[in-house]
């Protein structure tokens, strides 16, 4: 039983210590560079989790994970048929359910890939994505939409919405950051590559 | 000394927890089974499943099933959705380990039990994935042993109760079995 606890809290620790940095939280536009954009989104998922869905017990470093969907990104598009590797998780943003979150990105456009929700130590949720989202080198802020998941009793996805939630997004937006750059909208679109 | 006069009450617990037998059913319970090859697993053979309860939720959601050469089968199951949660054997003379666990993640298939009868599950195999570093598993769907097959090795198990006349009555409607 130790052992299996010592593994669980390894597995963590090693999941925040090895991977590479996510994309930052912003909290003031001072923190974003000359050539970088605020990405602004929202996950929602219904039903929403239940407090005993995840469960961490006897693990270290879940914050990143509670409550959290990572999103994977890259700047190249690709279809994630397996789970990601520790490479894959760079560059993630870790979006908290229900809440609008406000990350610091490059001023390219890139892709969210995949999206993977944390049960336990051992058990995940991937979550369907495959979007474009379209950063320009103009852009400082760009809201992506709300990307809201319909699930069943057995977490398989029903629906898949991108939901256009950008009056309530940019009434946060000012409020936190002021009204001197301007919050473009520029939902994420699905990526076709069905042949 | 003392170790093998402990083993041999373990084996003898174990036979007295592994009763085979059907209790009589009780309205609206389903009789739920299926069938797991475990000729690939390191584990000797299938001693262990269980079952997850998603809906209703309950505190106690998993579901022990009974076990009989491959067959996991458990009566009187409530109307509910529910899904594979783990299933297990014992490891062989010379295996690393004494009992192997396998578990189903809890994003996968699930089914759900509506009016009371038989719910047949599926045959399945289990195949070795990943590597010897990172052991993984699937778990295949496979054609024989079929239904009425899974039947036939569980329906000495229900004798004397509710249970054994539908599940004759199903292997009546599956029509003759396999030529061997």
């Amino acid at each position: 039983m130790i052992r299996a606890r010592v593994c669980a809290a390894l597995v963590c620790a090693l999941l925040a210590a090895c991977v590479g940095p996510a994309l930052s939280p912003v909290e003031s536009l001072g923190e974003v560079g000359s050539d970088q954009v605020v990405i602004v989104g929202r996950v929602e998922l219904l039903p929403p989790l239940a407090k005993d869905e995840q469960n961490f017990k006897n693990m270290v470093g879940t914050d990143m994970l509670r409550n959290k969907l990572l999103l994977i990104t890259a700047e190249k598009w690709r279809r994630m048929s397996a789970a990601p590797e520790r490479a894959d998780y760079d560059n993630r943003i870790e979006a908290p359910f229900e809440q609008t979150f406000f990350v610091r990105s490059g001023s390219k456009p890139f892709y969210i890939l995949l999206g993977e929700l944390w049960l336990s130590a051992g058990d995940k949720a991937y979550f369907p994505a495959g979007f474009r989202v379209d950063v320009r080198p103009t852009d400082k802020a760009v809201y992506i939409g709300t990307l809201r998941y319909r699930r069943d009793e057995f977490f398989q996805f029903t629906k898949r919405d991108v939901v256009d939630d950008y009056e309530r997004a940019n009434a946060e937006f000012r409020k936190k950051f002021g009204s001197k750059y301007a919050l473009r909208k520029a939902l994420v679109t699905p990526v076709n590559d069905k042949k | 000394m003392r170790k093998l006069v402990f083993c041999w009450v373990l084996i003898l617990l174990h036979g007295c927890a592994s009763n085979k037998s059907l209790e009589e059913a009780i309205s609206p319970g389903s009789l739920v089974f299926g069938y797991m090859d475990m000729g690939e697993a390191p584990a000797t053979e299938l001693t262990a499943f269980s079952l997850r309860q998603v809906l209703p939720k309950t505190d106690k959601p998993f579901l022990h099933m009974r076990t009989h050469e491959g067959v996991f089968y458990i009566e009187n199951v409530a109307p509910g959705s529910y899904q594979m949660s783990q299933f297990g054997g014992p490891g062989g003379m010379f295996s690393s380990a004494s009992f192997y666990w396998f578990n189903f993640p809890r994003q996968s298939d699930g089914f759900r039990v509506g009016k009371p009868g038989l719910y047949y599950l599926g045959s399945y195999k289990y195949k070795k994935a990943g590597s010897i570093f990172n052991p993984k598993f699937d778990v295949e769907s496979i054609k024989t042993p079929d239904e009425r097959e899974a039947i036939e090795k569980i329906l000495p198990f229900s004798k004397g109760t509710k249970w054994e006349g539908q599940l004759r009555e199903r292997v009546n409607q599956l029509g003759a079995g396999r030529k061997k």
